[in-house]
């Protein structure tokens, strides 16, 4: 998912769910910010590393594949874009490593988006927004897994898009390519390089599907290396509808107005009024929905909803005092995004891979791995207390 | 057609799909064995120049090892580049599964000829060229045979499934 959903569709939602305008825009700006918040990013602000969301580009291209730097990588892109499913899956083939790497494979409503979601409970409304863009990418980039990977994530010459023409149903072979320039009318797409080494970056996620995952209006079939030449129909539409509708009931959980959160469930009871409209913005075929998503949640509150802008976070963050910093809302975001982190490298321990690094327990309570020094500090400044 | 033809599969499929992947990966392998002929026939040329110096049988034998070199060339691209285009369902269908059969009879007449030439070889050439000839030799009969056992098989479910194009 891009700009356009984490951003402007999370606002609806958020309106949707009960939250003021502002309290919205609280929550949107911070489920587009794990797409942003790269190491980079946080060292400009002098903000702790470790708790980057991302990596850019450069990043990557920098990144070791040693086991240590796999092992951040799979922390950054598992925890915040491919939620793992299932950490016990059973898996018929394939020694212990290629268990481990298939366990990671993403998707919705698995139980650790439960866990995810009871974390930031009562964590304030960056934790909430975090929390909704690793939701809804739960249902973007399903059936790829956030480390990198060849027998997992690698793509083949089967890759159609299937699509509406002239009332019929039809496909057509879709044309991968790596310079600049996506047309959608010749159904041409940009993805990651061909590698055909297991722990290229190149085949980390969803590269080699192009950012195809990332757009609502798309509908194909791919043949994903772990299928065993089975193949896998991704209805982005109806995936994208039921992220929205799961991000509604998501908040009126974390607003308190439902119980218990539990996966499978949708708020389309809310969405009803505005179903078409919605299937509308999310069916239209073009690489940007930003204006349109835009357009309609400035309908639903009556408001304006400024454009994203990265260095809202930071200005707050840098000015404020050391003892303020935590207070900010980039300082809330990093602390949410810590515990999350720790959590999910915890759970992937717990399953008995190492692909996410160690896991260490604290006082029975902070879980993580050790350079996660900030939790640990906080946790002992409260017992001060 | 409608979405659910377009969008789910048979366990007929799914077996349909591996043997066109097979198709493709040997496919490939051939192309690369191609390329392959041409660096062993310049080997061979080079080992018979400084081998055989000015001798009559020279010219004859040079001029044998060119021709077969070309000959394995065509043969393994045309069979590689078609078995690919088939797995791949592109392009006409062409004849090139009785070439296929060719060249797994001709590697496997080879592989005899260069175990019982080792010895010969390995005094001429030194041990790394025939070992490296050898490997390479069985890798290209058994993609030959996977070649022509997937297309076999490919072709047979497909006319099963009434899809023969």
């Amino acid at each position: 998912m891009q700009l356009d959903f984490h951003y402007y569709a999370t606002y609806c939602a958020a309106y949707l769910a009960g939250y003021s305008h502002e309290d919205s825009l609280k929550v949107c700006y911070s489920a587009q910010f794990p797409d942003n918040c790269t190491r980079t990013f946080l060292a400009g602000g002098k903000a702790p590393v470790s708790a980057a969301t991302t990596q850019s580009a450069l990043e990557m291209a920098d990144a070791d594949t040693d086991p240590v730097g796999l092992q951040d990588i799979t922390r950054i892109w598992a925890s915040f874009h491919f939620l793992p499913y299932d950490l016990k899956a059973d898996v018929k083939k394939g020694g212990k490593l290629y268990r481990n790497k298939y366990r990671l494979i993403c998707n919705p409503n698995g139980e650790l988006l439960k866990e995810t979601i009871h974390l930031v409970k009562g964590k304030g409304l960056e934790a909430a927004g975090m929390a909704m863009h690793i939701l809804a990418d739960t249902w973007a980039h399903r059936y790829f897994a956030g480390t990198p990977s060849l027998v997992i994530n690698s793509t083949n010459y089967y890759f159609y898009e299937i699509l509406k023409q002239n009332g019929e149903w039809t496909e057509r072979p879709v044309n991968f390519k790596h310079t600049p320039g996506e047309n959608i009318e010749k159904c041409a797409y940009i993805n990651s390089l061909d590698s055909d080494s297991e722990i290229s970056v190149m085949n980390l996620g969803h590269g080699r599907a192009g950012h195809l995952p990332d757009y609502s209006f798309i509908r194909y079939k791919f043949m994903p290396a772990w299928k065993d030449h089975g193949i896998i129909y991704k209805d982005n539409p109806e995936d994208y509808y039921h992220a929205f509708c799961q991000m509604i009931y998501a908040m009126k959980h974390l607003r308190g107005e439902i119980p218990v959160f539990e996966t499978g469930k949708y708020a389309t009871d809310v969405t009803k009024p505005y179903e078409d409209e919605i299937l509308w913005i999310i069916n239209k075929r073009q690489l940007d929905a930003c204006l349109d998503w835009k357009a309609f949640g400035e309908k639903l509150s009556g408001k304006e909803i400024p454009d994203f802008d990265i260095d809202l976070f930071r200005r707050e963050y840098v000015i404020a005092s050391a003892d303020e910093k935590d207070n900010t809302g980039l300082g809330r975001f990093i602390l949410a995004a810590l515990a999350h982190k720790s959590m999910i490298t915890n759970r992937i321990y717990r399953s008995g891979s190492l692909l996410a690094g160690y896991s260490t327990e604290y006082d029975g309570k902070d879980v993580g791995i050790k350079d996660y020094l900030k939790l640990i500090g906080l946790r002992k400044k409260g017992a001060g207390k | 057609m409608t979405k659910d033809q377009l969008t789910t599969q048979s366990p007929e499929d799914i077996r349909l799909q591996k043997y066109r992947c097979s198709l493709i990966s040997s496919g490939g392998a051939m192309v690369l064995f191609s390329l392959w002929t041409v660096l062993r026939s310049l080997v061979q040329i080079d080992a018979q120049l400084n081998y055989r110096g000015n001798s009559e049988a020279l010219m004859p034998l040079v001029t044998t090892i060119v021709v077969v070199g070309i000959i394995d060339l065509v043969l393994k691209l045309y069979v590689g580049l078609s078995a690919r285009l088939e797995g791949l369902a592109r392009g006409k269908k062409r004849p090139y599964l009785v070439l296929g059969i060719i060249i797994a009879g001709i590697s496997l007449l080879s592989l005899v000829f260069i175990l019982l030439e080792l010895p010969t070889d390995i005094r001429m050439y030194g041990v790394l060229t025939p070992i490296i000839t050898l490997v390479v030799e069985i890798t290209v009969l058994y993609a030959a045979m996977d070649l022509v056992i997937s297309a076999t098989k490919m072709r047979r479910l497909e006319e099963e499934m009434g899809r023969v194009y």
